[in-house]
């Protein structure tokens, strides 16, 4: 009965009572569901295919509908339903809903990678799920405990494995959402939340591809402030800055990196990413003091380069060294290890090494080594799911 | 339905805000029976017909009572706003990847419609409102319905809701147009699709306090807005990350919260939603809108009442030490209306002032009102009447 529900809806919230009759645990019985799924379908789709019918060589960043996306919501008392499965498709929501009204979400970003043997990996979801909670404390939501979090993000992985593109050509973003669900009028936190994931296969997010970017530093307006949500990935922190992308996407640039608001004086991330600049053996990224968010491939990468003899500083980066940098670099799950050519701060356009043989690109390569599974992973830090 | 919840509640001896919580945990957060809701309400009943919706309109705070119905109208990025229409309050379908759910692209409003003694209903400046959204918009890449379109929503939704607001002296119908980027999209950029809704629900006194004095808490530590941030316009953006701050304020008994300015964290700026104003003598100032504050059209409204009535109204740069050697203290918004503030604490030090009814805050608050609910004549333009 479940299964006939989840081929035939156009699946909107509300099913999600219905499928929830029949709960999956765990990662095996979501596997199961999508095996029986897909054998139903005989007719409307290959049954033998591995993979969905994507044109794997050109995807870019843009959103591809897959088949599955899992959800749960709080309770009053602040813990989580076990979640499930639905097909993906549109949520409901009351108008009045926090996120609407009061802006009352957080986003995470994470990459599932099939490895050359076929295995699919994740990539530290440990570290986004307590990411995830850090920013929950400071926005005043409830959040899934890290279990649940790394639980729906296996469930939405698998259930959607035919979209993870084959090994080299890109990866399934995974996109875990929580905001405020319930309705409220005056300006409050919501009493409900929902626990959200979705996914879409992606490989490069610029349309650069892989060439180096080209940064404006924006002296005007800033992402974040001291006092303010930058430290957490609220997603308050992204609709402002549309503007500011849009004016220097307008004008050539890849993307907009952002100064401290405090005294425009130093620099501190790109819109969705953080950035680091090579001089000779020294690698040099913005701390995070409260207004820049902690990456958690700005992590890795800082742990890979010490590993590798560099010497690290995260500290006050004036804007004034960027003149004197070798490479620079942006560090995000979406970009990636991603080359900066030139960065341009009050008409003044600088130049940075880019190629082969180069810092970035070594560093680059021994993380999504790791993230592939093509070098050994000695840290735990990749996960296989199934 | 709704008069089964309302007999419900009637029948059972509880504090109002339990009901109001029971009804809202009945039919909004159990998206089941919402939707069961929806059906039930689709058929039309001889509620239609009478003058008031069944509410204790002694007894009305600041929660939601969604009003029957509420106001959908679309568009693409780069199209225009149609096809505006009615429909019964209910919930609304999103992709989970709308641009309002991943990146915070949305912006509200908000205006009341009051009952004047005849039965007409009252708007209050309602253009100011669309402007102010329109503003709102373009800062947040989003396409906006002209002024004419919004107020046309804003006026079907006081008409169509005319059951829903409240009594002469009651409150009024809180109106809240909301405008979200609700397409889908995956890399941060505007949305492809937006959707403008209007929703209304009778309100009274916005403070738990009611029309008592307010106690405001100067906050150092959390920050409203930063020069070149979205804090100007009225940007879903600028409420969520206040929440943490405003939630211990209250937890420590205060009414809400007067924030600083993000580079000197010396002047004031404005309270969690609401203008603030600061009397001393015949002079009143209030914070200059240089980009970080919202430019409220009750504070604009007042500024105006208050140069009329002879006061000396000053925007400027205002300094903490200004307001704690003040004689009066009031915030200002639609939510809020004037409301007198008793005490202010900054720094462990707390300062009283001037409330009452002799105070410049009351005059010019019962001038506002007066305007609002149509008891004083309307020489400015002010007022749009309906109905």
């Amino acid at each position: 009965m479940a299964l006939r529900c989840l081929s035939q809806s156009s699946t909107t919230f509300s099913y999600l009572s219905k499928i929830c009759g029949f709960r999956m645990h765990g990662t095996k019985a979501a596997a199961s569901v999508v095996e029986e799924h897909v054998s139903e379908m005989v007719g409307t789709e290959r049954v033998d295919e591995d993979y969905a019918d994507v044109d794997w060589d050109n995807l870019g960043f843009s959103l591809v509908r897959t088949d599955y996306m899992f959800a749960t919501r709080s309770c009053r008392e602040g813990n989580f339903e076990q979640g499930c499965l639905s097909r993906y498709g549109n949520i409901e929501l009351n108008p009045a809903a926090g996120i609407l009204n009061y802006g009352q979400g957080l986003i995470e970003g994470m990459k599932a990678y099939r490895r050359e043997d076929g295995r699919v990996l994740l990539f530290r979801p440990e570290l986004n799920a307590v990411r995830m909670k850090k920013g929950a404390e400071r926005m005043c939501m409830h959040s899934p405990s890290v279990q649940q979090f790394i639980e729906g993000v296996k469930q939405t992985v698998l259930a959607n494995r035919r979209w993870v593109p084959p090994p080299g050509k890109g990866s399934l973003y995974l996109r875990p959402l929580l905001f405020g669900s319930g309705a409220s009028l005056g300006l409050s936190a919501a009493s409900e939340f929902t626990f959200l994931v979705f996914g879409s296969p992606v490989q490069n997010y610029f349309k650069e591809g892989t060439a180096a970017l080209n940064l404006y530093v924006e002296e005007v307006i800033p992402r974040a402030y001291l006092g303010g949500s930058g430290g957490v990935k609220s997603i308050s922190n992204y609709g402002p800055v549309l503007e500011v992308m849009r004016r220097a996407k307008a004008r050539g640039f890849s993307d907009v990196l952002y100064l401290d608001a405090e005294t425009k004086k130093n620099i501190e991330e790109v819109s969705a990413s953080n950035i680091f600049l090579v001089k000779g053996n020294t690698i040099v990224t913005p701390a995070t003091n409260g207004t820049i968010l902690g990456g958690i491939t700005r992590k890795s990468v800082i742990e890979i380069a010490i590993d590798l003899g560099y010497k690290v500083e995260e500290r006050v980066v004036p804007v004034e060294e960027l003149k004197d940098a070798e490479e620079v670099f942006c560090t995000g799950t979406a970009t990636g290890v991603a080359s900066v050519g030139s960065i341009t701060f009050q008409n003044t356009r600088t130049e940075y090494k880019v190629g082969d043989g180069l810092v970035t690109q070594q560093l680059g390569s021994i993380l999504v080594g790791i993230q592939t599974g093509s070098i050994q992973d000695i840290k735990n830090w990749v996960v296989e799911i199934d | 339905m709704i008069k089964t919840i309302s007999s419900l509640r009637n029948s059972l001896v509880l504090p109002l805000h339990v009901h109001i919580r029971t009804l809202q945990s009945f039919s909004k957060y159990n998206v089941q029976a919402a939707s069961a809701l929806q059906e039930e309400r689709k058929k039309p009943t001889h509620q239609d017909d009478d003058e008031y919706a069944d509410m204790d309109w002694d007894n009305l705070g600041f929660g939601l009572t969604p009003a029957d119905y509420m106001y959908v109208m679309k568009c693409s990025k780069d199209g225009e706003f149609t096809k505006g229409e009615l429909s019964r309050f209910g919930n609304i379908q999103l992709s989970p990847s709308a641009g309002v759910l991943n990146y915070g692209q949305g912006v509200y409003e908000g205006t009341k419609a009051q009952r004047k003694e005849n039965g007409k209903l009252l708007l209050f400046r309602p253009d100011q409102n669309a402007v102010r959204m329109q503003i709102g918009a373009e800062r947040m890449l989003m396409p906006s319905p002209s002024v004419d379109q919004f107020v046309d929503a804003v006026k079907q939704i006081a008409s169509a809701n005319k059951r829903w607001v409240p009594p002469p002296g009651k409150g009024s119908l809180y109106i809240r147009p909301l405008l979200m980027g609700s397409g889908p999209i995956l890399g941060l950029a505007p949305a492809p699709e937006y959707t403008f809704i209007v929703y209304a629900s009778p309100v009274g006194n916005y403070f738990k306090e009611g029309v008592a004095d307010l106690n405001l808490y100067v906050e150092e530590e959390y920050v409203r807005a930063a020069p070149g941030g979205a804090g100007g316009v009225k940007s879903i953006t600028n409420y969520a990350p206040v929440l943490k701050a405003l939630r211990r304020a209250k937890s420590r008994g205060f009414s809400d919260i007067l924030y600083l300015d993000a580079v000197k964290k010396k002047y004031l700026e404005e309270a969690s939603s609401c203008n603030v104003f600061v009397v001393k003598g015949r002079t009143i100032s209030t914070p200059a809108t240089s980009g970080t504050i919202l430019e409220g059209i009750t504070r604009k409204s007042v500024m105006e009442i208050a140069s009329d009535q002879g006061y000396q109204v000053v925007e400027k740069a205002v300094h903490v030490d200004e307001v704690m050697n003040a004689d009066e203290v009031f915030c200002t918004g639609t939510a809020v209306g004037v409301a007198p503030v008793g005490t202010i604490t900054y720094q462990d030090k707390r300062v009283g002032y001037e409330t009452g009814d002799e105070s410049v805050c009351q005059k010019l608050r019962s001038v506002l009102v007066g305007l609002q609910t149509g008891t004083i004549e309307d020489t400015k333009g002010w007022i749009t009447c309906i109905n």
